[in-house]
């Protein structure tokens, strides 16, 4: 039985090797095959709305809360550990809320856009995280650990799935215009960690001309240049390989320079937006001051996955922009007012023009915080502010897609939205809904690393069966 | 098992299909063998007893099985249906069910029972009818049961390791296996390969051509390549003592110190700044770092290099290496939010994670151990318990971290004869007096169980090595750390000489002994020459076997085991060696029948390019370079390369500041790792991103530019002569007449900066044969 498996595996093996152990931007998996069972989807856009959304101010309909306002916590809900140690009164919703679309979805006057794609929407209002702190949860929700260093989710999609488009990288990261998300600690929210290095997430450059560092030459060397020095390293290549007895490596190494000459036309063609049409620019809002940044995001991430990108991650903000310690209702960055008004159109945008497209099919969007905001008001004891602290016992966070339910809302927090009561949902369930959705079982996409079979969700995680369609 | 669970792998992973075949190789080679022979000797055993009616052994023949078979679940702290089958009172008083063990009737044994219609051990395969058989007849002969408590950690089984496991096991000196002489072996080691070889019908390669010996010695001792003079000269030297006069050269120079002290900061995942959300510079910590440089050029002995690190302040309070030694315990990540600017429950949440991350550090870099996986329940997979980790942990609890950096220090150093003091500020560890620790149920640090006093592991006993460091529960915080210290520094520790030799053997041949290098417990590999192993790790602290004439043996040099190692006919051996059989049987190499080629890590291919453009600049030690934009605002941010191409940071990677969330894109698309988890062994991809770093980087541009320029400087401006000093420059090797005419014709057409670049994008430039 060892011996025959053993047998089998090494001819598979040697094939493999041959063909692509090297030859990493090679492609894996097409199509909605899955590696453990059949996917329902095949690509993921992950937006990422770092800070702490208030769900309560957002996504999770509290008419008690109204009750309570300007009350002290109640007894019942045990002594609260607030992050800044700040325990207020408690504080209504600072928006209205509404039921929307035929789903009757409760969507609050802050995404008054998103409101309109309700119906397309699968809330979890159940989640819980398990750590007050911005950066060990932003990785939490990016990497399934507190600690830095470890492998992405898109860097475990690129592992297990590979690419669908060889000329470009398999998880590309679009960060916000107004830079790398430094304080939520930056690359480590898209770094492969352990996992081989073609399966980092490739950062765009959002702000300026050119998309990707190195993507061509630093001095600005003509186009005939380049490719008569990739011809004559080809054949210097070539020469070389004469002599060689493990011809592997050098083959894959020819083959990466002619990936890289490729992605050198394809990443520029599919990150020019002036290809699309006037209606859909206006559409995602990239005629508008306000929303221009996040409108060019979310197009480019639809432009990226129609040609084929794995993993997608949108950045709002610097990471920590949904951090509304004082003012919830202000105007500008930190405000929920504020960045609210930056998103809200164009991830309404995308939604519904994925679904026009038909993308909506095979992709899956994820829209996700690390934490989510207190009932009560971040200020001295016995009195109000309009600000709102860390809080991981119970948030919002949104599906759309492949594979879930529409208009759904899924699990609920107690009355006063302070703690998850029914059907709590950690991250590690959310990570093993999403592989499990494209085919990928949590407990077998491994990766020895230090003496473990390493897991995007850690030795936790269960598919959460009620989202699924 | 094994195969069970790489089976499970998914199907294109790469690093999952390296590793399969890996134990493919070596379960046919090695351990079917030994399964069928311990199979016929039960067998043999099993017959007389039978024979002769004698009850089994307990201790030999019972014990084993339970331990393996029952305690998983029934043991103190689990003890399923109440029952206990480790405490000899408890196993015979039963469990919920009631008597489990009725001596002398088993029949009506709830334990016969259960294991007769395989209800036990649940969802777990059944007992062989050799194991029942046993212990039915151990029922039937009475049940004793002579010994008061069973260790479930005793032996290893099909799902875990015990304290039988082979890392665990007294190193010994295995005798030298006879020379075969056709094989040329050189020193010890070889004849260990050889034997092997020469088992499975294979022969070693020949011995390299004398430039790729010296291109694989250079870069493997310095990270350089050689001139186009030292390679000449080498060529031309008929002594026999050529080679081993570079290999004394290469080790005396400081260079070797820079190669490394690189492999050893990737253990233990050494950063100039904090990580996590602020990620505030650390000013001071290349200190540590130009520590571990002068430790590896002075030879400094392992066992001190160990002490050191772990209690070099407690060791020697003034003194300034003892002191920056220290730098170890805090070069990794620390979260500045949640150990100071959070609520209190934040501040101990985030105290407990550090913790956990020394731990793993500690037991990871210098025992190959995963210590740190008994935080919450005992190890899953190797004999430590979760008391063990709070013990461990304990010894550690002084180890803290502060915002700044340590000041007011006085220390003494010697500076060539003189002693100098030393005022002013370090980047070292904060010793602070901890609570007495307690073990954690599931890791949960608002259940404390039991007080535990620091202690090291009894797995490691077995040579004679006590875990005991006789420390009261609030033993003084220094002492904790010196005897932690000790204890891994002792010469009977199984695993400390054992894991560092295997370090080594790994960077010299591209792959460890065991191909693990920061574990030697079940999930890790398995040596695939045991006796190679331990004959190397004795002669680490026990040397015999001198290299040279002038060689002084010392124990627990690190050059000593370099020497035996390059000095080996098995790494003088050609990679380049067509031998079809030997791919039949050994595709991966690992019984070494050739040297195997591998890509240059970042490092040295930066450092390659500088050199051979003339632009490195050679300064040792000091504050490192800059070569990223960085803003300081209410964290520390890194953003894009600065290109900047200067004296000032075109100096050895090494001394490049090692940046959390500051990573070159050119070294990290040739995967220098992410300085926040240990990079025991790094992933070497080839990737088109990877391409396009080497191509369009400004540094390689710059190098080009520079290279040509020294060209010109170097023969003139013939471009024949130019390219001839390029090849030489790049490849130590004159280009043959088909290469010349192709550089002609490239070099007029795109000039002479675009042809250096192309040489330094080949795949010979970033290959070491």
């Amino acid at each position: 039985m060892t011996e025959a498996a053993a047998g089998v595996g090494t001819i598979a093996l040697l094939d493999l090797l041959a063909r692509d152990a090297y030859l990493c931007g090679a492609e894996k998996s097409k199509g909605l095959q899955g590696i453990h069972h059949a996917a329902r989807a095949k690509q993921v856009i992950h937006i990422f709305l770092g800070g702490g959304l208030s769900h309560i101010d957002s996504f999770d309909y509290k008419p008690e809360l109204e009750k309570y306002h300007d009350k002290p916590l109640p007894e019942q809900f045990g002594k609260a550990d607030a992050f800044f140690g700040k325990v207020g009164r408690l504080h209504k919703a600072h928006y209205k809320f509404k039921q929307r679309g035929s789903s009757g979805l409760w969507v609050s006057e802050l995404f008054p856009h998103i409101a309109k794609v309700a119906d397309e929407l699968t809330v979890i209002r159940s989640m819980t995280a398990e750590t007050a702190n911005h950066i060990p949860g932003v990785f939490q929700a990016n990497t399934g650990f507190r600690q830095m260093g470890f492998p992405t989710m898109g860097a475990w999609l690129s592992y297990a799935l590979g690419t669908e488009n060889e000329n470009l990288p398999s998880f590309v990261v679009l960060p916000d215009a107004r830079g790398i998300p430094n304080s939520a600690g930056g690359a480590f929210n898209w770094t492969n960690g352990f996992l081989p290095a073609q399966n980092q997430g490739v950062a765009f450059n959002t702000k300026g001309e050119k998309p990707v560092l190195d993507l061509q030459p630093a001095s600005g060397v003509e186009s005939e240049v380049q490719s008569s020095r990739l011809h004559f390293l080809n054949e210097l290549n070539a020469i070389h390989l004469q002599s060689q007895v493990e011809t592997d490596p050098l083959v894959a190494r020819i083959r990466s320079y002619e990936l890289a000459a490729k992605m050198q036309q394809a990443i520029p063609e599919a990150m020019d937006l002036s290809k699309e049409s006037q209606s859909i620019q206006t559409l995602y809002g990239l005629d508008n001051p306000a929303t221009r940044d996040v409108a060019k995001n979310c197009l480019a991430a639809r432009r990226l996955i129609e040609r084929g990108v794995r993993t997608v991650q949108i950045w709002t903000g610097d990471g920590v922009s949904w951090d509304a310690h004082d003012d919830i209702l202000g105007s500008g960055y930190k405000s929920h007012t504020g960045e609210a008004l930056r998103v809200d159109q164009p991830i309404a945008a995308l939604i519904a023009d994925l679904k026009q497209l038909g993308l909506l099919e095979s992709t899956i969007v994820m829209i996700t915080t690390e934490f989510g905001r207190t009932p009560y008001a971040q200020a001295k004891e016995g009195t109000l502010s309009r600000g709102r602290d860390h809080h991981p016992q119970g948030f919002t966070n949104l599906l759309v897609g492949a594979g879930l339910k529409a208009g759904f809302a899924y699990g609920s927090t107690d009355e006063i939205g302070y703690a998850s009561i029914e059907s709590p949902v950690t991250t590690y369930d959310m990570h093993a809904t999403i592989l499990h959705l494209l085919g990928i079982d949590h407990e077998r996409l491994t990766f020895y690393h230090n003496g473990i079979q390493r897991r995007l969700t850690n030795v936790h995680g269960h598919v959460v069966q009620g989202v699924l369609a | 098992m094994r195969f069970a669970q790489l089976v499970e792998l998914p199907a294109n992973p790469l690093e999952a299909r390296t590793m399969w075949r890996i134990s493919f190789v070596f379960t046919c080679l090695l351990t079917m063998s030994s399964i069928s022979v311990t199979g016929l000797a039960l067998t043999g055993l099993a017959l007389t007893r039978l024979a002769f009616g004698e009850p089994p052994d307990f201790r030999k023949q019972v014990a084993p099985i339970i331990a393996k078979r029952c305690l998983e679940c029934h043991s103190s702290g689990t003890a399923e249906g109440g029952l206990d089958l480790a405490q000899k009172t408890l196993a015979l008083k039963g469990g919920e069910s009631g008597k489990a063990i009725e001596a002398g009737d088993p029949a009506n044994s709830l334990l016969w029972q259960m294991i007769e219609d395989n209800s036990m051990p649940k969802d777990r395969s059944p007992l062989s009818d050799e194991e029942k058989q046993t212990i039915r007849e151990w029922l039937a002969a009475g049940a004793e049961w002579p010994i008061e408590v069973l260790d479930p950690f005793e032996y290893s089984d099909d799902k875990r390791g015990g304290y039988d496991w082979w890392s665990l096991q007294p190193v010994t000196r295995p005798e030298i296996p006879t020379a075969i002489d056709s094989y040329h072996p050189a020193n010890p080691i070889d004849r260990f390969v050889h034997a092997r070889l020469h088992a499975v019908g294979l022969q070693p390669a020949p011995t390299a051509d004398a430039r790729t010996l010296l291109r694989r010695l250079y870069f493997d001792l310095i990270g350089l390549p050689p001139s186009p003079e030292e390679v000449q000269a080498f060529v031309k030297d008929p002594s026999p003592e050529a080679y081993s006069q570079v290999v004394e050269r290469l080790l005396n120079s400081t260079q070797y110190g820079e190669r490394w002290a690189r492999h050893w900061l990737d253990v233990v995942r050494f950063g100039e700044t904090q990580g996590y959300e602020r990620n505030l510079i650390r000013e001071n910590a290349w200190q540590y770092r130009d520590w571990v440089i002068r430790a590896f050029n002075e030879d400094l002995p392992y066992d001190d290099f160990v002490r050191y690190q772990i209690a070099g302040d407690v060791l020697k309070p003034d003194d300034f290496d003892a002191m920056i030694a220290t730098g170890y315990h805090v070069c990794g990540t620390w979260d500045q939010v949640g150990h100071v600017e959070g609520s209190e429950t934040m501040r101990v949440a985030a105290r407990w994670d550090h913790i956990e991350d020394l731990v793993g550090t500690l037991g990871q870099g210098f025992l190959g151990l995963t210590i740190n996986c008994a935080r919450c329940h005992s190890h899953k997979f190797d004999p430590i318990s979760h008391k063990d980790y709070y013990q461990v942990a304990a010894a550690l609890a002084g180890v803290t971290q502060e915002k700044d950096e340590r000041a007011g220090l006085k220390l003494k150093r010697m500076e060539s004869t003189k002693v100098v003091e030393y005022n002013g500020k370090a980047h070292v560890i904060v010793p602070r007096q901890p609570p007495v620790f307690h073990v954690l149920a599931r890791g949960d640090m608002r259940k404390p169980l039991d007080e535990v006093t620091p202690r090291g592991l009894d797995a490691l006993a077995r040579g004679g090595l006590s875990a005991d460091f006789g420390l009261s529960k609030d033993a003084p915080e220094g002492q904790r750390r010196l005897k932690l210290a000790e204890w891994i520094a002792d010469d009977r520790n199984p695993l400390t000489a054992r894991v560092i030799v295997n370090r080594l053997w790994h960077y010299h041949f591209g792959r460890g002994i065991v191909d693990t290098p920061s574990d030697f417990g079940f999930n890790g590999g398995r040596p695939f020459h045991p006796e190679l192993l331990d004959w190397l790790s004795r002669e680490l602290v026990e040397p015999t076997c001198q290299t040279t004439d002038s060689e002084v043996l010392r124990p627990w040099s690190l050059k000593h085991i370099h020497r035996l190692m390059v000095l080996s006919s098995s790494y003088r051996q050609a990679a380049l060696v067509d031998n079809p059989k030997a791919i039949d049987v050994d595709a991966d190499n690992r019984l070494l029948w050739r040297f195997s080629s591998r890509r240059l890590e970042g490092e040295a291919v930066r450092d390659a390019a500088l050199q051979v453009a003339g632009a490195l600049n050679p300064q040792v030690g000091g504050p490192s370079f800059r070569d990223m934009h960085f803003q300081m605002k209410n964290n520390a941010e890194f953003t894009d390369p600065t290109g900047e191409f200067s004296d000032e940071v075109n100096r050895r990677t090494i001394y490049r500041l090692w940046a959390r969330s500051g990573a070159n894109p050119m070294l990290q698309s040739l995967d220098c790792p992410d300085p926040s988890v240990a990079a025991p062994q790094r992933t070497k991809t080839i990737t088109p991103l990877q391409a396009l770093s080497l191509l369009n980087n400004a540094t390689m541009e710059k190098c080009a530019q520079r290279m040509a320029e020294r060209l010109s400087k170097d023969v003139g401006d013939e471009a024949q002569k130019q390219i001839e000093r390029a090849y030489w420059l790049a490849f130590s090797r004159a280009p043959s007449e088909q290469e010349i005419a192709l550089s002609n014709e490239f070099v007029k057409h795109a000039g002479l900066t675009q042809f250096c670049l192309v040489l330094l994008n080949t795949n010979e430039f970033l290959t070491m044969n």
